[in-house]
C-alpha cells in the first residue's frame, strides 16, 4: 500500500513538472503591416504549433498570450503572402508583402511633382508619360503610355490615358506606395488638388496628388512602355 | 483589463459630463481604389462590395461575381460572406471564403430563390434568411438544405434580427417596418411611420428597435411592448444609423457628409463630425481591445474614428452590479436555516440592500466628480433657509443654511467636501445626494442629505424583480442538488474514480426576463462545474490531448450528477416541448500539439461549425481527415462530449426544445487544470 502512495506522488510529481509552464513563455504584442507601411487589419496571426490565433485589429495590432520564445507564428491574409516568423521575445513587427504586387515599368524620369507647403508643384509644359502598372487578375496585360501635359499646377490634360491590350474588364492601377489612382483609360482631366475626373466619368482616387501623406516626398514622372502582371 | 472597465477609466479621466468633442479625435482611414457601396463587418473588420466585387478592408477581393452585387452579408461567426446579384429575372445567391479568392461555398438555385430582394443570417449563423417576395427560404447552413419556408405579412427589402433570436426586422417595399416573431414568423408590431423607412436596427442589447425615416426622425421602441422611449428629430436626410453597443448614443448619418453622434437620454446632446469627401451610406460602432471606434465610409475610404471619449452608460454599469450582487445575496449562507434565510432574504431587506448599493456603487462610479469640479455660490432662498452651490460638473444643490449664518459663506475655497456620495439621474449623469460641508471661516459643518429623494425605482419598474417565492424554492433546490453531489462524490471516492483534491459544484439561481411576446418569464438557471487541484489533475481529469468524457473521472463524476439531478430533483422542469438552454463549455490549456492527434470521427465531422469562444461568435473546422491540429478543436471536442452523454444519456431531454450552445476556452496557461468542461441548464419560463 505505501509502495503503491509512493508510486502515486512519483508519477504526481513527474506529471506536474511537465505540466508546468515552459520557460520562455509570455504575452506575445504585435503589429502587422502591409508594404505601404499602414497597420493591416484582420490579418488571422496563428502560433503554428497550437494553433491558437488572433485577428489584428484595425491598427494592424494584435496580442497573443502563452507563446513560448522560438515558437513560429503565421500571419495569413487575402491578398498578401503568408509569412512566417519566429518570435524571440519582445514586440513583433511584421511587414506582409502584396502578391501580384504591381511591378513598375520600365521608363525615365521626364518630370516630377513636389509638394510645396500645401500644394503640389508639377513641372511646367512637360510632356510626361504616366507610369504604368496594373494589378489584374486575369494575368499578364500590355499596357501603353501616351503622354499628358501639364497646363498649370493643377490642371493636367491628359491626352490620352493608354491603350489596353487585355482581356476582362477589371484593372486598378497604383502608384509607388500602393495607393489607389484609378481604374478605366479615356481622357482625363486634373481638377484642383484633389480630384481627377475621367471623361468616362469614372471617378479617381486623390491621394496621389494630396501632400497629406508624409511618405510622398516626391513623385517622379516617367515615360514609358509598360506592363505587369 | 476588460474593454468595458477600460472604457469607464478612461471616459472618467476625459469627460465626466462635457460631451465629447468627436471631429478632433483621430480618424483611422483605409483608402478605398473603389467607394464602398454597401457593408457589413465582423467584429472591427468591415467588408464593402462595388460593382460586381467583394472586397475586404486593404481592397482585396474576396470574390467577383457574374452581375452587380445588390446585397452582402458577413456570416457571423467570420468565415465566409453571402451576396446578392441579378440573374435575369432571378437573383444569384453566393456564399464565398472571407480569406481566400474567388472560393466559392455554396451557390443556391436561381429556381429556388427566385427575385431575392434581402438575406440575413440568424443570429446563431447556422442559418441563412432569404427573403423573395414575401416568401422567406431558411436555409441551414451545413448542407445548405431548405429547412423552412414561410410566407410573411408583407415583402422586406431589407433584413435584420435581434441577438437573442427574439425578433426579425424588415424594412417592406412599401417603405414601413416590421417586426416578426423570429420563432414563428407571426407579426409582432407593424409601425405606421409617417415617412419611408431608411434604416432600422436592433441595440446590441437587444433592449430597443430605431427606426429611421426620410421625414428626419429616429424613433425607438423598447422591446417588451415596442411603445416609443425616445423621439429624436431634425436629422435632415436621416440616411442611416447605428446603435453604440451601450446603448446610450445614436451615431445618424444625417447626410452624406455629416454623422450626428446623439445621447439618446439627454437628445440635446448632439456631436457632428463632418467629411469633407462625402459619400457616408453606412455606420457601425466597434471596438478593439482598448479603443472604441465608429466606423463608416466615405466616398474614397474606410474610416474608423475614435469615440473612447464618448461616457459609458453609468446606469447600466450600475444594473449590471446590482444584478451581480443580488445574485450573491439570494443565495444561502453555508450553515444557514432556512429560518434564518427567510428573515435575511426577504422584500424589506432586498429595498434596503438595493438602496445602499446604489449609492455605494454610483459613488464609486461617480469617481472624486467634486474635486474636479469648480463650485460656485448661487442665490439663498430665506424662507426655506437654502444656500444654492453650483457645480460645473454636476446639478446645484441646495444646503440648509441657517439665515444668520449665509455671510459666513462668501468664499467657496472655504468649502471642503467630506463623505460625498452621489446618485445618478435618469439622465445618466451623476449628483451629489450626500456631503458633509465644513466651512472653514467658521469652523462650522454643514450636511447636504438628498438620499431619499432620488432613487432608481425606475429601474426597478422596468426591469422587475424575481418573486421571492422562486428565489426561496430555488435556494431549496439548491440543497438538494448539493445532496446529489455529495452522494455522487462519495461514491466516486469510494470507487477510486477521483480524489478528494476533485472539487464539483452546483448552483441555481432565478433570473428574470421576458419572451418574445413581451411576458414577463422567470427562467431557472442550473449550473455545473468541476475545478481540480493542478497535481491531481492529470489522473482525476482529461489527460493531455484527450478529449472524450470517459477520458476524464471528474467530467464523469459531474455529468453523472446532472443526470441523477435532472431525472430526480429537477425533473419537474423538463417538461415536454418547453425551452431548454444548453451551454456546454470545453476547454483547453495552451499547450502545444505539436503532432495531428488522431480523431475518429466519433461525435461527427464539423465544417466551419459555429461556436463562442471567448463569448464571440467564431467557427471551427474538426474533421475525420483533418484530425486535431489546435487547443481549440480539443476544447470543442471536450464541449461535444458532454453534449452528446446529455443527449444520449439524460431521460426526459429529447421531450424538450433544447438548444445546444457550444462553448470554447483556451486558456493562456499550461497545464491539465485547465482542461475540463462546465455546463449551464437554462429552463425558460420555468415557473
Amino acid at each position: 500500500m505505501k509502495k503503491k502512495t509512493l508510486l502515486f506522488i512519483a508519477a504526481s510529481l513527474l506529471l506536474t513538472a511537465l505540466n508546468f509552464p515552459l520557460q520562455g513563455q509570455g504575452v506575445l504584442r504585435g503589429t502587422v503591416s502591409g508594404d505601404n507601411g499602414e497597420g493591416l487589419p484582420g490579418v488571422t496571426v496563428i502560433v503554428s504549433s497550437t494553433g491558437n490565433s488572433a485577428l489584428s485589429d484595425i491598427m494592424g495590432d494584435f496580442v497573443l498570450y502563452n507563446v513560448a520564445s522560438g515558437e513560429t507564428i503565421r500571419f495569413e491574409y487575402l491578398g498578401y503572402k503568408t509569412q512566417e516568423v519566429v518570435w524571440d521575445r519582445g514586440p513583433l513587427k511584421v511587414t506582409l508583402k502584396q502578391k501580384n504586387a504591381p511591378k513598375w515599368v520600365v521608363g525615365h524620369e521626364v518630370g516630377a511633382i513636389r509638394p510645396t507647403g500645401s500644394e503640389w508643384q508639377t513641372t511646367l509644359g512637360s510632356f510626361v508619360g504616366y507610369y504604368n502598372i496594373n494589378h489584374s487578375r486575369f494575368g499578364a496585360d500590355l499596357h501603353i503610355s501616351f503622354p499628358f501635359i501639364v497646363i498649370s499646377p493643377n490642371l493636367v490634360f491628359r491626352v490620352a490615358d493608354r491603350f489596353f491590350l487585355r482581356a476582362g474588364p477589371t484593372y486598378n492601377c497604383y502608384d509607388k506606395i500602393g495607393k489607389g489612382l484609378g481604374v478605366n483609360g479615356g481622357l482625363s482631366l486634373m481638377v484642383g488638388k484633389y480630384t481627377i475626373i475621367t471623361l468616362d466619368g469614372q471617378y479617381y482616387g486623390s491621394s496621389y496628388f494630396a501632400p497629406t501623406d508624409p511618405r510622398q516626398k516626391c513623385v517622379a514622372i516617367k515615360a514609358g512602355i509598360g506592363w505587369a502582371f | 483589463m476588460s474593454h468595458r472597465y477600460f472604457t469607464v477609466l478612461l471616459a472618467l479621466g476625459l469627460s465626466i459630463t462635457a460631451f465629447a468633442q468627436l471631429q478632433n479625435e483621430e480618424t483611422r482611414v483605409f483608402k478605398q481604389t473603389k467607394y464602398p457601396v454597401g457593408l457589413d463587418n465582423y467584429q472591427s473588420i468591415l467588408y464593402y462590395f462595388n460593382g460586381n466585387e467583394a472586397l475586404n478592408i486593404r481592397h482585396s477581393v474576396i470574390c467577383s461575381v457574374r452581375g452587380e452585387i445588390q446585397n452582402m452579408k458577413v456570416n457571423p461567426a467570420a468565415h465566409s460572406l453571402a451576396v446578392v446579384f441579378p440573374n435575369k429575372d432571378k437573383s444569384s445567391v453566393e456564399i464565398y471564403y472571407m480569406n481566400k479568392r474567388d472560393e466559392r461555398l455554396h451557390h443556391f438555385p436561381e429556381k429556388v430563390i427566385g427575385k431575392a430582394q434581402a438575406i440575413c443570417y440568424t443570429p446563431d449563423a447556422r442559418k441563412l434568411m432569404i427573403a423573395s417576395g414575401n416568401k422567406l427560404l431558411t436555409f441551414e447552413l451545413n448542407k445548405y438544405t431548405l429547412v423552412q419556408e414561410d410566407l410573411l405579412s408583407a415583402t422586406p427589402v431589407s433584413l435584420c434580427t435581434s441577438r437573442n433570436g427574439y425578433f426579425l426586422g424588415g424594412i417592406t417595399e412599401d417603405g414601413q417596418a416590421v417586426i416578426w416573431n423570429l420563432e414563428t414568423k407571426a407579426v409582432r408590431k407593424v409601425f405606421n411611420t409617417p415617412a419611408r423607412v431608411n434604416a432600422i436596427a436592433f441595440s446590441a442589447d437587444n433592449k430597443q428597435f430605431g427606426i429611421l425615416t426620410a421625414n428626419g426622425e429616429l424613433k425607438i421602441y423598447d422591446t417588451r411592448q415596442f411603445e416609443e422611449q425616445v423621439s429624436i428629430g431634425q436629422l435632415n436626410q436621416a440616411i442611416t444609423f447605428a446603435f453604440h453597443p451601450d446603448g446610450k448614443y445614436v451615431g445618424v448619418v444625417t447626410n452624406p457628409s455629416t454623422i450626428e453622434v446623439i445621447n439618446t437620454l439627454k437628445t440635446e446632446e448632439r456631436d457632428p463630425v463632418t467629411v469633407l469627401e462625402g459619400g457616408i451610406s453606412y455606420i457601425q460602432f466597434v471596438y478593439t481591445e482598448t479603443t472604441n471606434y465608429m466606423a463608416f465610409n466615405t466616398a474614397n475610404s474606410l474610416s474608423y474614428k475614435n469615440v473612447t471619449s464618448l461616457t459609458p452608460y453609468y446606469t447600466r454599469l450600475l444594473e449590471e452590479e446590482l444584478s451581480q450582487r443580488f445574485d450573491e445575496w439570494q443565495q444561502r449562507l453555508p450553515g444557514e436555516t432556512l429560518e434564518e434565510y427567510q428573515l435575511r432574504v426577504n422584500d424589506e431587506n432586498r429595498n434596503r440592500k438595493s438602496h445602499e448599493w446604489e449609492e455605494e456603487i454610483s459613488t464609486r462610479l461617480a469617481s472624486d466628480l467634486v474635486a474636479m469640479s469648480s463650485v460656485t455660490l448661487g442665490s439663498y432662498n430665506a424662507a426655506q433657509e437654502l444656500l444654492a452651490l453650483n457645480f460645473s460638473t454636476m446639478p446645484t444643490i441646495f444646503l440648509p443654511v441657517p439665515a444668520n449664518e449665509v455671510s459666513d459663506f462668501d468664499d467657496t475655497g472655504n468649502l471642503e467636501f467630506h463623505n460625498v456620495k452621489y446618485g445618478l439621474t435618469r439622465e445618466d449623469t451623476f449628483e451629489m445626494v450626500y456631503a458633509d460641508i465644513y466651512n472653514k471661516k467658521v469652523g462650522k459643518t454643514y450636511t447636504f442629505d438628498n438620499r431619499e429623494r432620488r432613487s432608481l425605482d425606475y429601474l426597478h419598474d422596468e426591469e422587475g424583480f424575481v418573486p421571492l417565492e422562486y428565489i426561496q424554492q430555488a435556494s431549496m433546490e439548491e440543497v438538494m442538488l448539493k445532496e446529489i453531489k455529495e452522494k455522487v462524490v462519495e461514491a466516486a471516492l469510494q470507487q477510486n474514480v477521483i480524489t478528494d483534491h476533485t472539487q464539483i459544484a452546483v448552483n441555481a439561481r432565478v433570473v428574470n426576463d421576458y419572451d418574445a411576446d413581451g411576458k414577463q418569464i422567470y427562467n431557472y438557471e442550473v449550473s455545473y462545474k468541476y475545478d481540480v487541484e493542478e497535481e491531481f489533475s492529470s489522473r482525476d481529469d482529461f489527460p493531455s490531448g484527450r478529449f472524450q468524457v470517459e477520458q476524464s473521472a471528474a467530467a464523469m463524476s459531474m455529468l453523472a450528477i446532472v443526470k441523477e439531478s435532472l431525472e430526480g430533483s429537477l425533473n419537474q422542469y423538463l417538461r415536454p416541448g418547453k425551452k431548454l438552454k444548453v451551454q456546454v463549455t470545453g476547454s483547453a490549456d495552451a499547450t502545444p500539439v505539436r503532432r495531428v492527434i488522431p480523431y475518429q470521427g466519433v461525435y461527427g465531422d464539423f465544417t466551419n461549425e459555429p461556436i463562442y469562444q471567448n463569448g464571440e461568435l467564431t467557427s471551427i473546422t474538426v474533421t475525420k481527415a483533418s484530425g486535431i491540429t489546435t487547443n481549440e478543436q480539443l476544447a470543442f471536442l471536450r464541449a461535444l462530449g458532454v453534449k452528446n452523454y446529455i443527449q444520449n444519456n439524460v431521460a426526459g431531454i429529447d421531450q424538450m426544445k433544447a438548444d445546444f450552445i457550444e462553448n470554447v476556452e483556451v486558456s493562456k496557461d499550461r497545464g491539465s487544470a485547465f482542461r475540463r468542461i462546465s455546463v449551464v441548464f437554462t429552463f425558460v419560463d420555468a415557473f
